[in-house]
């Protein structure tokens, strides 16, 4: 008997389709080329994905729309597709990301061009980083050669630092909100870490369009706590690094501007040390040189006071030599010792001889 | 860590004011010696200390996955 093929009202036969697409192709992701892109109040996106041989219509909100679009670019859409009793089938996104380099290179044009003039990367917001952070967040993948470079370096360069990684993806579709709801987690933590750094190695503009996401670098911008991003190799710009508050060319360039060197701060310590011993070489010759100074003073003063006292002695010497009886005697004057009255004897002393004579008269003058 | 307790910065800031004396009028070379040997030790328990110190790193249990 041959078997009744199942029939259904319109609206039954719309949710058994739809049941059936949600069981097997639920977060398809479809890669195309965008047309016919149209926005309705604001707040509604149509457009179609085209290839050379078929076309599907996407839907969604502005909101869920992290990349600006235009009509020519190749975009990775995630999406549930959809049989809507009014509109007909359709794939509702809930990502869009650019795909090929020219694809993100215009989708990064536009939407840093909307984000400048927001102000979103402007100086004026940039804050400092802690200079030495006790608690720092790491946002990466514990799996990419990046985080690896960047424990590697930070170990070297210092320790005694609680480090509380959030592992994510860091590339495709899903990274961006991975990335938001970690920078979420931190900012909301009790023990929030003074600092978040976000960080994945390099690779070709695909792997790193995770990083031009408007919503995750909406969140960088907002973060209450720093940050810190390093995403790809030097050459490499995305826009969560123009929202940083700090930009690191590569993850091991992050971990150098997080902390300093441990070797750089004992060289220092041993420098400091080291420049207090010509302090004391110092006031070493100082003090000799005062020591010598007080002993020729001394020396000088000795010798002043000992050519004084000669100059005195040999000066009272003079002096001395002028009282000497005997130079008067000398001079032919002579001495008279005795009472002087007439019938007296007295003694006259002369310089070579004394006489003894008897006073005849004495007559006042 | 050693030094009884003191953290890091703290030996750094001593030693900053050991060696800031050196400059100052308070200098006395009769205490030169005394402070310049006190110095020294301290830097060398900053150097031990910032040598040994390892990182505490946790990776979170949390998942950011779509929930």
């Amino acid at each position: 008997m041959e078997k009744a093929n199942p029939r259904f009202s319109v609206s039954d036969f719309v949710a058994v389709v739809n049941q059936t697409l949600e069981y097997a192709l639920n977060g398809v992701v479809i890669v195309g080329e965008v047309s016919g892109l149209r926005v309705s109040q604001g707040k509604w996106v149509r457009f179609k994905l085209k290839d050379d041989n078929a076309a599907v219509d996407f839907f969604g909100s502005v909101y869920q729309l992290k990349v600006p679009l235009e009509d020519g670019m190749i975009v990775a859409v995630q999406g549930r597709p959809k049989l809507s009793e009014k509109w007909g089938f359709s794939v509702s996104f809930q990502n869009v990301q650019p795909v090929g380099e020219g694809s993100i290179k215009r989708g990064f044009e536009l939407l840093l061009k909307k984000l400048t003039d927001e102000g979103l990367f402007d100086e004026a917001r940039k804050r400092p980083l802690p200079e030495l952070p006790a608690h720092i967040g790491v946002i990466s993948s514990t799996q990419a050669a990046g985080y690896t470079d960047f424990i590697t370096i930070l170990n070297e360069r210092f320790g005694g630092l609680k480090v509380s990684v959030a592992h994510t993806l860091v590339q495709g579709l899903n990274a961006p909100a991975q990335i938001t709801r970690a920078l979420e987690h931190f900012n909301q933590s009790a023990y929030a870490p003074e600092v978040i750094v976000i960080m994945r190695g390099g690779g070709d503009p695909d792997d790193l369009a995770a990083f031009n996401d408007e919503g995750l670098v909406r969140a960088i911008a907002g973060s209450r706590i720093p940050t810190l991003v390093g995403v790809g190799h030097e050459v490499d710009t995305t826009l969560a690094d123009l929202a940083a508050d700090v930009r690191a060319a590569t993850p091991s360039n992050a971990a150098q501007i997080l902390v300093p060197d441990r070797r750089e701060l004992v060289a220092e310590v041993r420098s400091r040390l080291g420049g207090v011993i010509p302090t004391i070489e110092r006031a070493i010759e100082r003090l000799d040189d005062e020591i010598r100074r007080l002993v020729d003073e001394a020396e000088a003063r000795t010798d002043k006071a000992v050519k004084m006292a000669e100059d005195e002695l040999s000066a009272l010497r003079r002096l001395l030599g002028q009282f000497d009886p005997q130079l008067v005697l000398k001079k032919g004057y002579s001495l008279v010792r005795g009472h002087v009255a007439a019938g007296a004897m007295i003694e006259i002393e002369r310089y070579k001889d004394t006489i003894t004579a008897e006073v005849r008269d004495v007559r006042k003058k | 860590m050693s030094g009884k307790n003191k953290t890091i910065e703290d030996k750094m800031t001593e030693l900053r004011a050991l060696v800031t004396w050196f400059e100052q009028d308070e200098f006395k070379l009769e205490q030169a010696g005394e402070k310049f040997a006190q110095a020294s030790k301290l830097a060398g328990e900053i150097e031990q200390d910032l040598m040994g110190l390892k990182n505490d790193i946790t990776v979170l249990k949390q998942s950011f996955e779509d929930s």
